[in-house]
């Protein structure tokens, strides 16, 4: 490598092929979302067929809390071995840890308290999970993400036309619309 | 005209620097995989964008492995700005 370049045509060529170099993986972002599109669509599916197939009433809903809890390990236990390995962070994926750190801990959270504290789950979790996935999706700049940020957002609109069993039906599939589809897509988006 | 930063002239600071424009934080190890470099000159060449506090540089252990950690400052990003600027004005692409 020379040691010095004045020509400032060359200089910029430098500036453009190493800033490419660093540009965001957005494959990198997929696996939070088809984890948690996987896990959260499973249990509102496995909380239907406890309540309406099973003698265990509301109990079946301890579902939620228990579930949000191992996935909440486990999400630790991948980004702390991911984090040793990682040479570098963007501002992107700095941005994202923070926003998401703090969702989730408001979710924890309202998931163990909602045993015991009255409030409406199927307004409060759809706009908080909604507004992280609609703000991930305009910061990394990938549309399907954004579309299914809004499609939770919307959730406490259209979910009053059905019954509240099936209202878990119908949240398991707006999860695979939101997470899981395009949380495959950005797995597989060439950047 | 102004005249171009004679630290960014450099190959390897400017690459240094365009990479760590885009970056929360790198470590030395993706710095020399990413620009091809040798240990010594690129140790070389970081300390002299720190003494001009382009840079921070901090050294520290994760678990029981040594990880040197580079920055760009705010005066890094400002120097980048104008290096950048400047450029583009001499080959008259403001």
């Amino acid at each position: 490598m020379k040691t010095n370049v004045s020509d400032p045509q060359a200089q910029l060529e430098i500036i453009s092929q190493t800033i490419a170099k660093a540009k965001e993986n957005l494959s990198e972002h997929s696996f939070a979302f088809i984890f948690w599109g996987w896990l959260v669509s499973l249990t509102a599916l496995l909380t239907y067929a406890l309540v309406v197939y099973s003698s265990l009433g509301n109990l079946s809903y301890l579902a939620w809390p228990i579930n949000t809890l191992m996935g909440f390990a486990a999400m630790i236990i991948y980004y702390r071995k991911k984090e040793k390995k990682k040479k570098h962070q963007t501002h992107v994926e700095y941005f994202l840890s923070k926003l998401w750190i703090v969702i989730g801990c408001v979710l924890l959270f309202f998931s163990l308290t909602f045993p015991f504290v009255k409030f409406n789950p199927w307004f409060f979790f759809p706009i908080i999970v909604g507004i992280g996935t609609a703000v991930s999706g305009a910061v990394l700049k990938f549309n399907p993400l954004v579309l299914g940020g809004f499609v939770l957002l919307s959730f406490p609109l259209y979910s009053v036309l059905v019954s509240k069993e099936a209202l878990l039906v119908l949240y398991a599939g707006v999860i695979i619309v939101s997470y899981l589809i395009p949380g495959y897509l950005l797995k597989n988006h060439q950047s | 005209m102004n005249p171009l930063d004679p630290l960014l002239t450099t190959p390897l600071r400017l690459g240094a620097m365009s990479l760590l424009i885009k970056l929360k934080a790198a470590s030395f190890v993706y710095l020399k995989e990413e620009l091809n470099a040798t240990q010594g000159n690129l140790s070389v060449q970081l300390y002299k964008l720190k003494d001009a506090r382009y840079i921070n540089i901090e050294k520290r252990f994760e678990g029981s492995h040594p990880l040197t950690e580079i920055k760009i400052t705010t005066k890094g990003i400002r120097a980048f700005e104008e290096h950048v600027k400047n450029l583009k004005d001499y080959l008259h692409l403001t």
